[in-house]
């Protein structure tokens, strides 16, 4: 038994470590670029035959001496009418109006366009093939001279993207309503507008040998620990596969527990959730292609601070914060203590409710652990049809889900009324903490599995596996569920309540820098003057 | 060593509490103790002197050879020790639910269950453990707290007189039982390499008796 528990771990744990990165572009044998354009030419068309979106334009730069040259792009990632304004216009038109043409001749040919012809901001000098290759496929424009072994790359970038849209997740009432969309560098300028400093740091890195996925790591340098930015980077260059897709595919490869049903990757569709966790010494992943940017380390608590919290007044937000943790056990264990409730321990109900109870279960065909296993899967039918279903049609499910499953049921005394009750509960409380709901779902069978078999003993069993489990994961070197276990006294008070503003001194003591903690200046509680006019 | 864990101090207190309270709080082993009369809330606040009595060897040898552990230092004996005791506890857990939620389950259930449960604690290590004793304890604290504030309203002081009235020799004797139910310097004995202050050690411990004696005198 511990034999083969242990070949089972080797297995897990043995392919993590098999392999060393191979994919970047840096270790692709270098082939510098020909100084014969012919050859280049010959070699760009071979390199992307078969490619109809390939666009190769070949043309002379009308000088005194004229020079040979032509450029490459991909139609549809540039913007055709810049390439032909500030690319082609210039090289062959306005070259001839300037003293340039004067001193032109075939060995300071790419330094004069380059410095005195081309009026584009982004322009690159790359003497390699496969660089100027990942260039072309980024959407760049390429320009090769004759008699040059060098190629300018121009960044001319310009394809049809998604307009910042609110998102459907991390829905707020106060605060900001933008959401990133699918291209990187407009998240990235979305936090940079968020957060104006120029320790912002954007690492990027390209991972995928097919993809080429551009992926961006975020943090704000002396605020977030250098250690976990390490760990970031250095999980990431493991990663050696052939696509990234979305930014689930880099959380699984590299999350920290694998086999956990628990998520220890955090992730966030709003800049300003993003910029407010790297504030908190976080390191934000970014991917080209998916509006959800990645957050580590993730903290268990973190499923329950919404980002409206701190923009409203502290009051209510606590109370709210409470209301979500009460939800997230109504959601977890409700059906499974019905279960336990009604089957076993029926002396610990007050005598009136267990009157209505056995009165509403009369005549009832399936003990209350089958009827709670079939309304829960019942539920997650409805729940996952509601999700895929056409809109038009979502109407239609529902009224037959509330209607024909809750009501026709009961009525027909196949189901009693206070299940239905329980798992409705269940249902609505379970997305008022939204970011965890499938965890809980899955918690929500195994309990009532539990209490099925060992009543309120068996939950308690689940519950002392399930804590014992939390409190073993970490996420990136962080406990998951820090500050409450182990106890760290100051990030405590943003746990259960939200302490106001003035109050939240410092940062989160595991997850920011240690020697740079201080968030504000003590004492910045409101104090107004008492001396103001009646 | 095979932990390599480190808890600290704070967890060691609340780890001692968890593993006593909930006994006392299931048997009440001290009704069956002497003096065996109302006097038994003064045998329970006396205990914690009694306590640092019983537990001051430990403490000494432990303050002297803080880095070796319990196994390292006398083996094969306290294995057996701790096969016995954890035994015993689990026999407890499970006499105490088939007697009254669950009188038609069979015990081994129980004991499995629960030994399961322990084992994957285990199975994570001691760091582990120790933060899970940090979530538990404060659970088990405020609800002894809470029932003892709905129960308030029924307290009967009155119950209490005489005071001392066999005088105060059984008193004491029932504090040094009460003291001595506690085996846990043995346990303590164990922990003491893994804690990441020795130097607090004694603050720790006081803290420890405390709990037990403050939170034995209402029950």
């Amino acid at each position: 038994m511990l034999k083969w528990l242990r070949k089972l771990n080797r297995y897990f744990t043995s392919s993590n470590l098999k392999q060393k990165s191979n994919h970047s572009t840096s270790e692709k044998t270098e082939t510098p670029l020909s100084s014969n354009i012919e050859e280049n030419l010959l070699k760009i068309k071979d390199t992307f035959s078969n490619a109809s979106d390939i666009v190769i334009r070949e043309f002379e730069i009308s000088t005194r001496v004229p020079i040979k040259a032509f450029i490459v792009y991909i139609d549809g990632l540039v913007d055709k009418d810049f390439v032909q304004m500030n690319l082609m216009k210039p090289l062959m038109i306005d070259i001839n109006l300037s003293k340039a043409d004067d001193e032109f001749d075939h060995k300071n040919a790419l330094n004069i366009i380059y410095q005195r012809i081309l009026t584009l901001s982004e322009v690159k000098k790359v003497k390699d093939f496969h660089e100027t290759l990942d260039y072309i496929l980024s959407g760049d424009t390429a320009l090769f001279l004759d008699g040059f072994s060098t190629a300018l790359i121009a960044s001319l970038r310009g394809w049809e993207s998604r307009n910042i849209t609110p998102p459907d997740t991390d829905v707020v009432v106060r605060g900001p309503r933008e959401g990133f969309t699918e291209t990187l560098r407009i998240s990235t300028s979305q936090l940079r507008r968020k957060i104006k400093n120029p320790n912002l740091k954007f690492e990027k890195m390209k991972i995928g040998k097919q993809t080429q996925t551009d992926v961006v790591i975020a943090y704000i340098k002396g605020i977030a620990d250098e250690k976990i930015v390490e760990e970031v980077k250095r999980r990431l260059s493991k990663i050696d596969t052939d696509a990234i897709l979305e930014s689930g595919y880099i959380e699984q490869y590299i999350e920290d527990s694998p086999l956990s049903f628990l998520p220890t990757v955090g992730n966030s569709e709003k800049p300003d959730i993003v910029a407010a966790k790297m504030l908190e010494g976080r390191v934000a992943i970014l991917t080209d292609g998916t509006p959800f940017a990645l957050t580590v380390p993730y903290l268990f608590i973190e499923a329950f601070q919404s980002s409206e919290d701190y923009y409203s007044r502290p009051f209510y937000a606590s109370i709210l914060r409470l209301l979500r943790f009460v939800a997230y056990f109504i959601s977890v264990f409700s059906p499974a203590l019905y279960v336990a409730l009604t089957t076993y321990h029926q002396e610990m109900l007050p005598p009136a409710m267990l009157i209505s109870i056995a009165a509403a279960r009369e005549g009832t065909p399936f003990p209350a652990s089958v009827e709670a296993l079939m309304m829960g899967i019942i539920y997650e039918i409805l729940k996952e049809a509601g999700v895929r279903l056409p809109r038009p049609v979502g109407q239609a499910v529902s009224i037959v889900g509330a209607l024909v499953i809750g009501e026709a049921a009961v009525s027909a005394s196949l189901i009693g009324a206070p299940m239905v009750i329980v798992v409705s509960l269940t249902a609505i409380a379970s997305y008022v903490v939204a970011s965890i709901n499938d965890t809980v779902s899955i918690m929500r069978f195994v309990y009532v599995l539990l209490a099925a078999f060992l009543g309120l003993f068996g939950i308690m069993i689940g519950a002392a596996v399930f804590l014992t489990h939390m409190v073993s994961l970490k996420s990136f070197g962080v406990p998951y569920l820090s500050p409450i276990a182990p106890i760290v006294t100051e990030d405590l008070k943003d746990v259960f309540f939200r302490p106001p503003l003035w109050k939240m001194d410092k940062r989160p003591q595991l997850i920011a820098k240690e020697e740079n903690m201080v968030r504000q200046k003590p004492d910045l509680m409101p104090n107004p003057p008492k001396n103001d006019r009646k | 060593m095979l932990e390599k864990g480190k808890i600290s101090n704070k967890q060691m207190v609340m780890l001692f509490t968890i593993c006593r309270l909930m006994l006392t709080m299931a048997f009440l082993p001290y009704v069956n103790s002497p003096p065996w009369s109302q006097d038994l809330w003064i045998s329970s606040i006396l205990a914690f002197p009694m306590h640092i009595i019983l537990a001051l060897p430990v403490y000494t040898l432990a303050k002297r050879f803080s880095k070796l552990s319990l196994i390292e230092s006398i083996e094969a004996m306290y294995v057996w020790f701790f096969l016995h005791r954890t035994s015993t506890i689990l026999r407890e857990l499970g006499e105490f639910l088939t007697a009254v939620p669950y009188p038609e389950t069979p015990i081994i259930v129980f004991i499995i269950a629960s030994a399961l449960c322990a084992a994957y604690a285990v199975f994570h290590g001691l760091e582990t453990i120790g933060r899970l004793a940090e979530i538990i304890a404060p659970v088990i604290l405020s609800s002894v707290f809470l029932v003892f504030l709905l129960i308030a309203k029924d307290v009967d002081i009155s119950n209490l007189t005489p005071v001392l009235e066999d005088g105060i020799v059984p008193v004491l004797y029932g504090a040094f039982v009460i003291a001595a139910r506690t085996t846990m310097g043995m346990f303590l004995w164990i922990l003491i390499p893994y804690i990441n202050e020795p130097r607090k050690i004694r603050n720790s411990l006081l803290i420890v008796f405390l709990i037990f004696s403050l939170h034995l005198t209402p029950s």
